[in-house]
């Protein structure tokens, strides 16, 4: 009786005790570092981006091999996921929104010092990168058709009961920007591990979505400050075109970690680099050689020069990206002279012959950077942005054609560029 | 809760008082049991003449209170013949009764057990299914749960593939996703280790609880049913008795022909086919090597100009010949072989008893070179002290248990050859490509070929096993009435293996070959040290479960009486493991070399993969708490009304949750009618019979989820891009509103049984309703989660149990003949979203229910089958009405109600029959099992597989061919192309579906019994020769089918046993 009557005083401790040691309510600045370091889940983009921009292209009998959402992709179809089917890319981006959700939830009970402040800039840039891809993906570009009407869910709290706030491409990249500069004060000068953001790939990104949105000056600024860090450019003089994979994970150029995954798609047989890209690259330039090798069907080629090293695609943020974002921004705003020398820092390491490549180089500067910029963020998922915003303002000429099965497909309206939620979501979150 | 304790401790001061009222007077006291020595609780005790009766405790203790003088003192039990013993009071000593079987009266003296409490089936409102000792030992088998199939009514052994996380169920499967498990009770708790440490020839009996009443009293665990194992204990006043059972299984090998297949050379040319259409062009030239068949390879060789067509045609010939089935059977296969031996002894003085055992069971297993062994030793004491006040008892159990692999079949390709003709062993393909193997030949690898036939023995995979349980217990008589009790148990466990890969081994030698470096000056390098590979892995778990108890007894003249137990149980189960690989391993040396598991290296055979050496460690840690608190009391007037009670409430270290969800209160109430005392007291001959109901709850409990988010540390993988870190997973979404899932039972019955014995019968009705069960949700994506698992859904079994008992003869031969009959009607009553059409034509191979208002758990659904096009043997389903081979059509077509709904996909009656003979010294015992109410899918032709390059069903022999070929099968054509809408029509269409209903001849059990009372000059008291053999074959079933319907990958096997018992 009196060990019973002991039980029951310190029944409450007895009963707290967790019931598998992995387990834990994440409750501590520790337990937001490791979530915040989950890279498979965080660092993990969408593929959809990939498959409908014009970086690739594959044959019928390829095709016929990938998911069917993937064949829908593919030729711009208008309703790219069955009625009853869930999209992993959605699920993956709102999972990473999730997390960041759930981490700034943690943070909230503590007073911001150095650990606790760089953890909430972590996951303000984590959830700003997922946001900017939802915008690109299931929102008109904010100049496009239907800008102001189009609203997608979004929760910026962890409760997983409340409803979602729709919101339209406006309010999001507002959002986005907002968030990405209040984690530029917060996050580390230099992450100790390519998978956690710091100062300089916070305002990478605030460069790419700037440049996305059409503020030059603003893209401009932030993408000198990134440029002005420890990462730097490889020279690609360096590099062996006789290893498989040319090019080393997690080299000066990376400077966040992302990859894009699907071994139908990324490590196909038949993912060919679209003919006509490969055809953009001289004998000049290094990354004819390091990027690609021959396919075993005749002529076409395969793209091998992801920076993960192996068949993933890498679709994190690089220094040449951030040049390129400066330059065009430079261009932009009238200021050729200063483009064109950021552009050579980069034709610098790419160029076998630096002035050939000058003496080719095209008489209209614009031109000449948006060249060097499809050359150069190949296979890197930033494409279909660009398609986006290019397209929006006229720049780039619809229709894109692709051919399966010998007949012709065509992204030729602005509104294609727009992907229709999917359906079962939109009846979950009516419910 | 601290109500609880204030109930407890007035029900000790009422008791108390009570005790004080007591009228000084007389005593009878005594004990009364069986001749063997077992003790009879329940026993009705009259003192003739006057009004005076009671009923004897649980240890067959009985006291009365009564004047002096001279009585007859009658004791009847059912199943006995009653006593009748002149006693004049005041006694000398105790009483001491011992009471014969009643020469009519066969019937089974059944004392079930609750793990709480035991009490004569006879007084029992609740439904219990119970086997005695007989009933346990009926069958031979080292497994202990295998005894209760076939022989317990309402308890089923699932079959079919869906049945892997719930291959017992009792009474229908009362919740979805939380565990599907049966508590199992080993002498009184819970069981925490493997079932497979306990000997079946220690087990006294089993009690099945099947409702409310039965079960309530184990609670939030109870839900799915429990299962209480009884072993057996020593007796009071009973000489030393020494038994010896032994005997030897044989069990036929498996049989890799059991499941047909399409003819080889038919196979070759469907190879043929697709080379020539650059199907394996992709493989050929992939990154990864992937290995292909001996015959793709050969044409690869020719199309190369590497052979002649000569030789080609050669090897092709030879493959046409080859099957690796039959080499696995001559090199590999042997029937299994296991013996058992079992020495118990047993007895016991005035005031102590002891039982003590000692089991040996060694496994030979069909393949060559494996085998396991289990060591078991009993120990068990009781003591009855201080005039009977005091009862002690204490118990040890100890098991050992190993195994030990040397051999592993080879996985290959269907016409693979291990051995030529001359028995020398071949290589075959593994993992890569003989090209490629061949290619890397003189770049200084390790042997990179795999022969199999060379691997025979040569793995050193040991594991071991401990287990302990100890369990003291002691338990005092405050009062006359009233006693204490304290239970405790000791439980530890613990486990080892040892996994050595010697270098003989394709898999050690592929690791370090697949890690190797080669620098640009060709050398070599080696991340992964040539040696040995190593890998172990450790677990130890204990537990402590403690129990103090009340119990209260008391008659009032055999008018009423009132048993109550209360208590509280607390109970701690903690378990680690971890695991470790080493390499570079020298067994010789006992050394291993460190390896960099950090850095991810390109890959040998393919340099875009990247990947650090595997470190094989793994950490695992969890503590398993409950704090219950308990009450139980059964109410009996005048030995016609019974009413029982019982209540719980369960508190778990539930993960997040607060403290006031944490539990659970579960009760039940119950009443009998003994209609047969009320209608035929005092006439001769009387019938038995009884009437009985219950209500009640039980729970069950999924310690996964959570109210609070969670998360689970994880660490990175070999392959993943920076395996040094470490990192946390969000698991759970937060649910506040977290409950434990309720069962509530209703469970009417009537027994029956004629006073000598022709028949005895009950029958129940039972309704489960369980609520609040934990079933997954679809929310919205952009919550972050897509899925959200709460206590929604509700599920219902409505079933009627039978039990039909016959004793037609009963002379120098008799025949007893036994019925069990288990009806039962599933239905989901509540669910939050219907599955898809994909789900429901998969699920019968998932092990995951797709619920369905109305419809069972597991149902089997199709596409309707409208035959084959005659002109070209296409499969034909239905679209708008007409036959059509659109299949896209038809799949988007499909919804849930017009796909063609068969029925259960588990059997909905069920049973067995079983025959028992004896003449003499001989017994003979037959049981025939059946299955009804259910359909299964049969396997056939997958020709999307077939056209990918795997071999076929042996359907594929019988397919459409011409014409006409309508007129004999359903098996479609061969198609030009991998369709996989027009396969996966015909694979999920009607054609495939069987009705799964049979009658199997499951065992028979022959003996034959030389006893004392019959051979005078036996050494022994008796000895007993038996012989046994199970899994007969089928009797009958409904459909053409070849195979068995409930074994669809693998024949059950037949097994051969025979023993020896002898008892000293």
């Amino acid at each position: 009786m009196a060990v019973g009557l002991m039980a029951t005083v310190s029944c409450e401790e007895y009963l707290d005790e967790k019931p598998e040691k992995s387990i834990l309510v994440p409750s501590t600045k520790e337990d937001v570092r490791y979530l915040l370091d989950n890279y498979n889940t965080l660092n993990q983009n969408p593929l959809l981006p990939f498959i409908m921009a014009d970086d690739w292209v594959t044959n019928t009998s390829n095709w016929q091999g990938i998911n069917p959402w993937m064949q829908n992709a593919y030729l711009w179809q208008e309703d790219i996921f069955n009625p009853d089917e869930r999209s992993t890319d959605y699920n993956i981006l709102h999972r990473k929104i999730f997390y960041a959700n759930v981490c700034l939830d943690i943070l909230n009970d503590f007073d911001l010092d150095q650990e606790s402040g760089g953890l909430k800039g972590e996951a303000l840039f984590i959830r700003a990168n997922a946001l900017f891809y939802l915008a690109q993906l299931f929102l008109p570009h904010p100049e496009g058709p239907e800008a102001e009407q189009t609203k997608i869910p979004v929760h910026f709290s962890p409760d997983v009961n409340s409803a979602a706030e729709w919101i339209t491409v406006e309010n999001l990249l507002d959002r986005v920007k907002s968030d990405l500069v209040e984690a530029s004060d917060l996050v580390e000068a230099k992450s100790a591990f390519r998978n956690r953001p710091d100062k300089a790939v916070v305002e990478a990104h605030l460069s790419r979505i700037l440049l996305y949105r059409g503020d030059f000056q603003g893209a401009y600024d932030a993408a000198m400050e990134a440029l002005n860090s420890h990462y730097g450019l490889i020279d690609y003089a360096a590099y062996a075109a006789s290893k498989p994979y040319p090019f080393d994970l997690f080299n000066k150029e990376s400077m966040y970690y992302g990859y894009s995954s699907n071994y139908l798609v990324t490590d196909g047989p038949a993912s060919f680099v679209n003919p006509q890209l490969y055809s953009n690259y001289s004998d000049n330039d290094f990354r004819k050689g390091l990027f690609f090798k021959p396919a075993t069907t005749g002529g076409m080629f395969l793209f091998r020069g992801s920076y993960t090293g192996d068949f993933n695609l890498f679709t994190g943020i690089t220094y040449s990206e951030v040049l390129l974002n400066a330059a065009e921004s430079a261009v932009r705003l009238g200021r050729n002279q200063e483009g064109l020398v950021l552009l050579e820092k980069l034709a610098k390491m790419r160029y076998k012959d630096l002035n050939l490549w000058k003496k080719n180089l095209e008489a209209n500067t614009l031109e000449a950077v948006m060249k060097e910029r499809r050359r150069e963020m190949v296979f890197r998922v930033t494409r279909w942005g660009d398609i986006k915003r290019l397209a929006t303002s006229g720049e780039l000429k619809l229709p894109i054609d692709r051919s399966i099965n010998g007949e012709l497909y065509s992204l030729s309206d602005e509104s294609q560029l727009t992907l229709k939620l999917p359906e079962y979501e939109v009846s979950l979150e009516n419910n | 809760m601290n109500k609880y304790l204030l109930t407890v401790l007035i029900a000790y001061f009422l008791t108390g008082s009570l005790s004080a009222f007591q009228a000084p007077g007389l005593k009878i006291n005594g004990t009364v049991s069986s001749e063997d020595g077992l003790a009879l609780p329940g026993a009705l005790i009259y003192l003739l003449d006057t009004e005076l009766r009671t009923i004897t405790d649980e240890a067959g203790r009985f006291e009365l209170a009564a004047p002096s003088g001279s009585f007859t003192l009658m004791v009847s039990y059912i199943g006995m013949e009653t006593s009748r013993t002149e006693i004049t009071l005041p006694l000398a000593e105790p009483l001491r009764i011992l009471m014969k079987p009643s020469a009519l009266e066969l019937t089974q003296v059944d004392i079930v057990s609750t793990g709480y409490q035991s009490l004569p089936k006879e007084r029992a409102t609740g439904s219990f299914a119970y086997l005695d000792s007989q009933l346990v030992q009926r069958k031979v088998s080292t497994n202990i749960l295998d005894r209760l199939e076939d022989v317990t009514s309402g308890l089923l052994f699932n079959r079919a593939p869906n049945a892997t996380n719930d291959p017992i169920s009792i009474r229908g499967r009362g919740t979805i996703f939380a565990n599907t498990a049966p508590l199992i009770i080993v002498d009184n708790f819970p069981y925490d280790g493997p079932l497979e440490n306990i000997n079946p020839n220690d087990v006294a009996s089993m009690t099945v609880l099947k409702d409310a009443a039965a079960a309530s009293i184990w609670g939030a665990r109870a839900g799915n049913g429990v299962i209480v194992i009884t072993t057996h204990k020593g007796n009071k006043d009973m000489p030393l008795q020494i038994s010896l059972n032994t005997n030897v299984t044989v069990t036929e090998a498996r049989d890799l022909h059991y499941v047909p297949q399409m003819s080889i050379p038919e196979f070759i040319g469907i190879e043929q086919r697709l080379f020539a259409s650059n199907f394996y062009r992709s493989q050929e030239t992939n990154a990864n090597k992937p290995k292909l068949s001996p015959a793709v390879e050969t044409l690869i060789s020719l199309r190369d100009g590497k052979i002649t067509q000569q030789e080609a045609d050669a090897r092709m010939e030879l493959f046409g010949r080859s099957d690796i089935r039959n080499d696995i059977r001559d090199y590999y296969l042997q029937s299994g072989l296991s013996q058992q031996y079992a020495l118990t002894l047993r007895g016991g003085g005035k005031q102590s008893s002891y039982y003590v055992s000692l089991g040996f069971d060694p496994v030979r297993t069909d393949v060559i070179g494996n085998e396991s062994g289990r060591w078991t030793l009993a120990l068990g004491n009781n003591w009855h002290l201080l005039e009977d006040r005091l009862e002690a008892g204490f118990q040890l159990n100890l098991a050992n248990l190993q195994t030990q692999t040397s051999t592993v079949l080879p996985q290959g390709f269907a016409y693979d050859r291990l051995a030529d003709g001359s028995g020398n062993p071949l290589s075959i393909a593994n993992t890569y490509s003989t090209r490629y193997i061949e290619s890397v030949k003189n770049k200084g690898l390790l042997d990179w070929t795999y022969v199999p036939l060379n691997e025979i023995g040569k793995q050193d995979y040991r594991s071991q096993a401990y287990d302990l349980r100890i369990s003291p217990s002691v338990q005092y008589a405050l009062t006359k009435d009233l006693k204490i009790g304290v239970f405790y148990q000791y439980w530890r466990n613990l486990r080892t293996s040892r996994n050595r890969n010697p270098m003989e081994l394709f898999f050690t030698r592929d690791q370090i070959n697949r890690y190797t470096q080669q620098g640009t000056d060709g050398s070599l390098s080696y991340p992964i040290p040539v040696g040995e590979i190593l890998s172990t892995s450790q677990s130890e778990s204990y537990s402590h479960t403690f129990r103090p108890q009340l119990t209260y007894t008391r008659d009032w003249n055999g008018t009423h009486f009132l048993n109550g137990i209360g208590g509280m149980e607390i109970r701690d189960l903690q378990g680690l493991d971890w695991a470790d690989r080493y390499y570079g391993y020298r067994d010789d040396m006992g050394s291993s070399l460190p390896v960099d598991q950090v850095t991810r290296f390109p890959l040998y055979y393919n340099p875009g993969q990247l990947a650090a050496v595997p470190s094989g460690d793994s950490h695992g840690g969890n503590t398993d708490r409950f704090v219950s608190y308990y009450a139980n009391f059964g109410y009996d007037y005048r030995h016609k009304y019974f009413l029982t009670a019982s209540v719980r409430k369960d508190q778990a270290n539930i993960f997040g949750v607060e403290a006031n969800m944490r539990g659970v209160p579960l009760w039940s109430v119950g009443g009998a009618w003994l209609l047969s005392e009320e209608l035929f007291a005092d006439k001769p001959n009387m019938p038995f019979l009884k009437l009985r109901a219950t209500y009640g709850y039980s729970g069950n409990v999924d310690k996964r989820l959570s109210a609070d988010v969670t998360a689970q540390y994880t660490n990175f993988l070999f392959y993943d891009v920076l395996p040094q870190m470490r990192a946390a997973t969000l698991v759970n979404p937060p649910n506040p509103e977290l409950r434990w899932e309720k069962v509530k039972t209703t469970n009417l019955a009537v027994d029956v049984e004629t006073q000598n014995g022709f028949l005895s019968a009950t029958v129940e009705y039972y309704s489960k309703h369980s609520q609040d069960l934990l079933g997954d949700y679809s929310i919205p994506a952009s919550t972050g989660l897509t899925s959200f698992k709460g206590n929604f859904a509700e599920t219902q079994v409505r079933g009627v149990d039978l039990t039909l008992s016959l004793r037609p003869v009963r002379k120098a031969f008799s025949w007893t003949s036994t019925l069990l009959y288990s009806g039962l009607k599933e239905k989901v009553l509540e669910f939050e979203r219907n599955p898809t059409v994909a789900n429901l034509l998969d699920s019968y191979y998932l092990a995951t229910p797709y619920p369905i208002l109305g419809r069972p758990l597991y149902g089997i659904y199709s596409y309707e089958w409208a035959g084959l096009d005659p002109q070209n043997g296409n499969p034909l389903g239905i679209l708008n009405g007409e036959p059509s081979a659109d299949y896209l059509g038809i799949s988007r077509a499909a919804t849930i109600e017009n796909l063609q709904y068969h029925g259960s996909a588990r059997p909905t009656s069920f049973g067995a029959f079983r025959n028992d003979f004896s003449f003499k010294g001989f017994s003979l015992s037959v049981n025939v099992s059946y299955r009804m109410g259910y359909y299964y899918k049969r396997r056939s032709i997958d020709y999307f597989a077939l056209l990918r390059g795997s071999i076929g069903h042996g359907d594929y022999d019988q397919r459409w061919q011409n014409p006409g070929d309508e007129a004999w099968t359903q098996i479609p054509s061969l198609p030009a192309t991998a369709d996989t809408r027009r396969n996966s029509f015909y694979t999920n269409s009607a054609v495939l579906i069987e009705k799964g209903d049979h009658i199997r001849l499951n065992d028979i059990r022959l003996s034959y019994t030389w006893d004392k009372l019959h051979y005078l000059n036996l050494p022994f008291r008796s000895v007993q020769l038996y012989t046994y053999a199970s899994n007969l074959g089928i009797i009958w079933k409904a459909s053409d089918d070849k195979l068995d319907p409930d074994y669809q990958t693998t024949r059950p096997l037949k097994t051969f046993s025979a023993g020896l018992k002898l008892d000293f």
